[in-house]
């Protein structure tokens, strides 16, 4: 006990490095994921080719260099071998699309609203990963396959490597759904070795039930609480006299108060009705298609306010693969969702600019693999995990940017390919982390886990 | 490496004459001599000139202790109270705190081996082995249900539980017990006893897949989930590294992780009904009428489109929920040279990449250079893999079992790092004395008790925690590795749960059995693939049995199970995390667990007279009267308080929490 924890302090002050803070642009990260697979063309990589060459086998295309790309063995590493194929009958888009913004980066119709935003976005065409099952949902949090086991998750690395900014708050917190355990469940926001006090503590956007599995099964005013609480204090400040150099004793005092605190301040934070209508509607509170996720980003962006370092907002988990699984159906599944996720979206970066948090605030959006340029039956795509978006907004990144591409059918990632774990290092290098400073003895990280900043996303301090 | 060593295995080799063929495999002297891989010293017992030291180092295990203290410049702290030493060793080798009765009997006993006698009886307590079981289930991923998405209940694993606890409380031979495990059904495929310990084989988690059913990656599965855990449970290394490639730090090669897994080529699952026929039939009534419904759903998906297909595939989803869970059967393993399926080094461990097949032969750094394989379809060749483990000349077996033993007692083992003994695991802090701990073990016969024995008596074991360390003694050696005190330790989950139930009285001690499913938040169960599964058992009084009798299921840990650092049950757990963090006060404050015991210690208390109530509390919960301050602050709280709320803020409190 004394063990890690007198660790961890040491190593909280060697990120301090030398009593330096780490200064990066960015303080905070909202991370919102898209459970299931969005596709990448039908969204931030819009493919003309795909209208052209429609019901076309790739094979009788001028893009039939796809399928002998050795990439296509290379890059994949599957759980169950042919469960997932490169769907060769070329399939239209299912959207039209238009250049947006000042910098005419192209963006579907099914976006719009985030669209409109564009000019602060980089968006990330040639994301890559290795898993064509949804084991990618973690590995897109740990930066590692699902055969390989379970690893610290980004938001983890961030609570480990950065100090508070709230003492009544967890600094790691989950909204939505988290993953199902058939895709890695709570591993997705876990933190594995580095101990679960640096896992995504899940948060409930119910101000009347906000922590979901922790509330007094009594009713119990806060003051009868508050006793409790001291009394606890005051057994434990009798041991911890005794024992004053026991940092464990010490840390769990701590904890009893930011539990305290926690139970005050989480209601706090979900109360929405604290926000003006005009707010409200910014995120879409007013229509049912939009109201719960952007209740949610709501109360993401209040969390960020107040100083909860990372935010990870999961959307489509539907205790299963993730609704945005398009298998079928995909123009109505897909035009559906976007329609629940593009207007809170477009209202959090432009509520995070009106109040002055963006520039320090890092949002990214994510999905653990694209979806196959070629049909699944008759109206669907498969898993594609050759090349895909992302995109990130606010805390020092570039606007208006598209970093990489793939080719003309939406299929390698051509140009500027990135791993995910890139993204990892771009976020960590924006809060000032040194990702390869970050490391627990017996635990050896390998390069992967490491990743690069994008540099030419970000900009110039 | 030792000749005699090198003597014996070449001589099992020649002796078995099965295979001739080269392995091609050598080591350089660098790998052959990192520590665990060379034989086991006889270190000569440090012996002290002064009388002080003599004294207190009258134990080899402290004379060991000791010589490392006093070459860094430290001394060992005063012996632990009383008070603090019975709380201590009952929940080091019980899992359950001394009772107030048990207490008092012992500050009452004033002969000279009161401790050993208490030591003795606590040994000797069917408590015992229930606790030390636990510590092994962690190791070999215990668990109830297969995992993944499915998550299929395994509704007899509870047997091998119970074959564990019985096993420690007879003390089995630890080399009979590794070998009964690895092959029961080899040593004796008609008893069911060692078909139960054989289930062992079975225990890791098992991806179940509905649609595509490649035989060779199933296998590959499964033989990578039984090769493994040799690795981490008997052997301390990380073999499971060397499954796609040469071990990246330890001399284990892709090939030695093949000819390892080899020794499970005759091998496979044999599940062996318990149901009569009347249930059979039954069962295949009611699976086939779900399965028609599904064919029937099927067809209709195949002819429809649009919204109705949509449908359709939401009530094919139902439906697949509706099969019934599978028929009671022993989940064991048997071997059968006409099984055999060989086995191939895998590129990157992918079983569609086979390279050259591979024959039966342990850890080629433990062998002379280029030994040859055993065979490829031996009879009973697991039996013959855990006769090479068990072999008293095995450097590794000994040592890491003594290791895992002495992390019991004092909180982290002489090899902080006890499933990895390789050039990435840490280095032992008192290799000597793990030696003496290893060649003990094998002196009594592999036998755990006097291993226990020996390090609770220990002056080492009964030395204080240090309030106020000096600075130079936390300059020194502030994570305490060289043991100049005790290391107080925080209550792992099932030890708080079962101390919250025996405080409060409710402790049911029925033992053995299966497994009990209790209550849990609905919203948790309704996360599940089929919330069905969460079948609670109808007895309430069995809700309050010793935690290792609850169900362990894959994907669901009870909260209070997991807030506290229990194990995936994935890999196997070599020491349990102790974290601190907010959401453990949130669950001791507001969670089921504490506060169904809090009300119940509260009932229990309001049988007694008001002035004695908190005295009552402090020995129930803390094992140990309150000071004045405690029992004013107790007084003040109760005056305006209710006795649930008491109760319930000792359970959280910090006294209670950790082991002094």
């Amino acid at each position: 006990m004394t063990t890690r924890r007198a660790f961890l302090s040491q190593l909280a002050l060697g990120a301090l490095l030398n009593g330096q803070v780490p200064r990066g642009r960015a303080k905070r990260v909202i991370w919102l994921f898209m459970v299931g697979g969005v596709s990448h063309m039908e969204s931030f990589d819009p493919k003309p080719e795909l209208n052209k060459y429609a019901g076309r086998l790739l094979d009788d295309t001028p893009h039939h260099a796809a399928l002998e790309n050795p990439l296509l063995k290379q890059n994949l590493r599957e759980v169950i071998a042919g469960l997932h194929k490169a769907r060769p009958r070329l399939y239209p888009l299912q959207t039209g699309f238009a250049k947006r913004g000042q910098s005419g980066i192209e963006v579907s119709d099914w976006f719009p609203h985030i669209g409109s935003c564009i000019d602060d976005i980089a968006v990330v065409r040639s994301v890559w990963t290795t898993d064509n099952n949804h084991g990618a949902q973690m590995q897109f949090h740990t930066g590692r396959h699902v055969l390989e086991g379970q690893f610290p998750t980004i938001g983890s690395w961030v609570h480990y490597g950065l100090g508070s900014l709230n003492e009544n708050l967890p600094q790691f917190v989950v909204l939505g759904n988290p993953i199902d355990p058939c895709c890695g469940g709570p591993a997705a926001h876990g933190a594995s070795y580095l101990g679960p006090e640096h896992g995504g503590v899940q948060l409930a956007v119910d101000p009347a039930n906000p922590l979901p599995f922790a509330k007094p099964h009594v009713a119990m005013e806060t003051a009868a609480q508050r006793r409790q609480f001291d009394l606890i204090h005051n057994f434990n400040k009798i041991t911890a006299g005794q024992y004053p150099e026991d940092a464990g004793l010490q840390a769990r005092i701590k904890s009893y108060e930011l539990a305290f605190r926690m139970q005050t301040a989480v209601p706090e934070i979900m109360r929405l009705s604290a926000e003006s209508a005009e707010t409200q509607k910014l995120y879409g509170i007013d229509h049912a298609t939009t109201k719960p996720f952007g209740e949610t980003l709501l109360a993401a962006r209040r969390m960020a306010e107040s100083g909860v370092r990372f935010i990870q907002v999961f959307h489509g988990s539907d205790g299963g693969a993730g609704k945005w699984d398009g298998h079928s159906n995909l123009k109505k599944t897909h035009s559906e969702l976007a329609g629940q996720v593009d207007l809170p979206i477009a209202g959090l970066l432009k509520d995070l600019k009106q109040r002055g948090l963006f520039d320090d605030t890092l949002v990214v959006f994510a999905t653990e693999f694209g979806r196959t340029p070629g049909a699944e039956g008759t109206n669907g795509r498969d898993h594609h995990p050759y090349g895909f978006s992302v995109w990130l907004a606010g805390g020092g990144i570039k606007g208006g940017v598209v970093e990489g591409a793939t080719d003309e059918i939406g299929f390698h990632a051509v140009e500027n390919r990135h791993y995910v774990t890139d993204i990892h290092a771009t976020v960590l290098h924006q809060l000032g982390i040194d990702a390869r400073k970050l490391e627990v003895p017996g635990h050896k990280r390998i390069d992967l886990d490491y990743g690069e900043p994008i540099h030419r996303i970000i900009a110039k301090a | 490496m030792s000749v005699r060593y090198l003597f014996f295995l070449v001589g099992a080799i020649t002796l078995a004459a099965w295979a001739a063929e080269s392995s091609g495999g050598k080591y350089t002297a660098a790998e052959r001599n990192h520590w665990a891989f060379k034989p086991r010293a006889t270190p000569a017992v440090p012996t002290f000139s002064s009388p002080v030291d003599q004294k207190w180092a009258a134990h080899p295990i402290d004379a060991f202790v000791l010589k490392k203290l006093r070459d860094q410049g430290l001394s060992p702290a005063p012996p632990a109270s009383r008070l603090a030493l019975i709380r201590r060793v009952s929940v080091d080798l019980t899992g359950l705190p001394p009772t107030p009765e048990a207490v008092k009997a012992f500050l009452a006993d004033r002969s000279p081996r009161a401790y050993e006698a208490l030591v003795d009886r606590l040994l000797a307590s069917p408590e015992y082995a229930e606790r030390q079981a636990r510590h092994w289930l962690d190791v070999v991923r215990f668990a109830e249900s297969d995992g993944f998405e499915y998550d299929t209940h395994r509704s007899e694993a509870w047997q091998y539980r119970d074959y564990v606890i019985r096993s420690l409380a007879a003390d089995k031979p630890y080399d009979q017990f590794l070998t009964e495990q690895l092959a029961g059904d080899e040593i004796d495929p008609a008893n069911r006893e060692m078909l139960v310990a054989a289930s062992f084989n079975r225990l890791g988690p098992f991806r179940k897949n509905a649609g595509n059913q490649d035989k060779a990656y199933i296998r590959n599965e499964i033989l990578t989930e039984m090769t493994n855990v040799v690795g981490s449970a008997f052997l301390g290394v990380t073999l499971g590294c060397a499954r796609c490639h040469d071990h990246k730090f330890d001399p284990i090669r892709h090939t030695d992780y093949y000819r390892m897994q080899s020794f499970f080529a005759t091998t496979e699952h044999h599940d062996i009904p318990l149901s009569s026929e009347a249930e059979k039939a039954d069962w295949q009534k009611r699976n086939e009428a779900v399965k028609k419904e599904l064919a029937d759903l099927r067809k209709r998906l195949k002819a429809t489109t649009g919204a109705e297909k949509a449908q359709i595939e939401q009530i094919i989803g139902v439906k697949e929920k509706q099969l019934p869970e599978p028929l009671p059967e022993l989940k064991t393993v048997r071997s059968d040279p006409k099984l055999y399926f060989p086995v191939h080094v895998l590129e990157r461990g992918s079983s569609d990449m086979p390279a050259a097949k591979m024959g039966m032969r342990p850890l080629g750094v433990l062998l002379a250079d280029d030994a040859a394989e055993w065979g490829e379809a031996i009879p009973q060749p697991r039996r013959k893999l855990a006769a090479w483990i068990t072999d008293p000349h095995n450097p590794l077996t000994a040592r890491v079992l003594a290791n895992r033993l002495w992390q019991g007692h004092f909180g982290a083992g002489i090899v902080a790092t006890p499933n990895d003994f390789g050039r990435m695991g840490a280095r032992p802090t008192h290799p000597e004395l793990l030696d003496w701990l290893a060649n003990e073990v094998v002196a009594n016969g592999w036998r755990q008790k006097p291993l226990h024995r020996m390090m609770v008596l220990s002056n080492t074991y009964r030395q204080a925690s240090v309030a106020v360390p000096p600075a130079a003694v936390m300059e020194k050696d502030p994570r305490n590795r060289y043991l100049w005190n005790f290391s107080r330790r925080r209550l792992q989950a099932e030890e708080m749960r079962d101390a919250m139930l025996q405080a409060a009285g409710l402790l049911n001690p029925q033992r053995f059995g299966p497994s009990v499913i209790p209550p849990i938040e609905p919203e948790l169960v309704n996360l599940l693939y089929k919330p069905d599964q969460w079948a609670v058992t109808p007895d309430a009084a069995e809700h309050n049995r010793r935690s290792v009798y609850l169900f362990q299921k894959r994907n669901m840990r009870m909260p209070f199970m997991e807030v506290f650092d229990s194990p995936d049950t994935l890999l196997s757990c070599a020491r349990r995390e102790s974290s601190t963090h907010a959401p453990q006060a949130l669950e001791l404050l507001n969670g089921p667990v504490t506060r169904q015991a809090a009300v119940a210690l509260a009932d229990r208390l309001t049988k007694l007279p008001a002035n004695r109530r908190i005295d009552e509390a402090f020995a129930l919960v803390f094992n140990r009267p309150p000071v004045a301050r405690e029992r004013a602050a107790s007084q003040r709280f109760l005056a305006a308080n209710p006795l649930r709320e008491f109760t319930l803020a000792l359970f959280a409190a910090n006294d209670f929490l950790y082991l002094p």
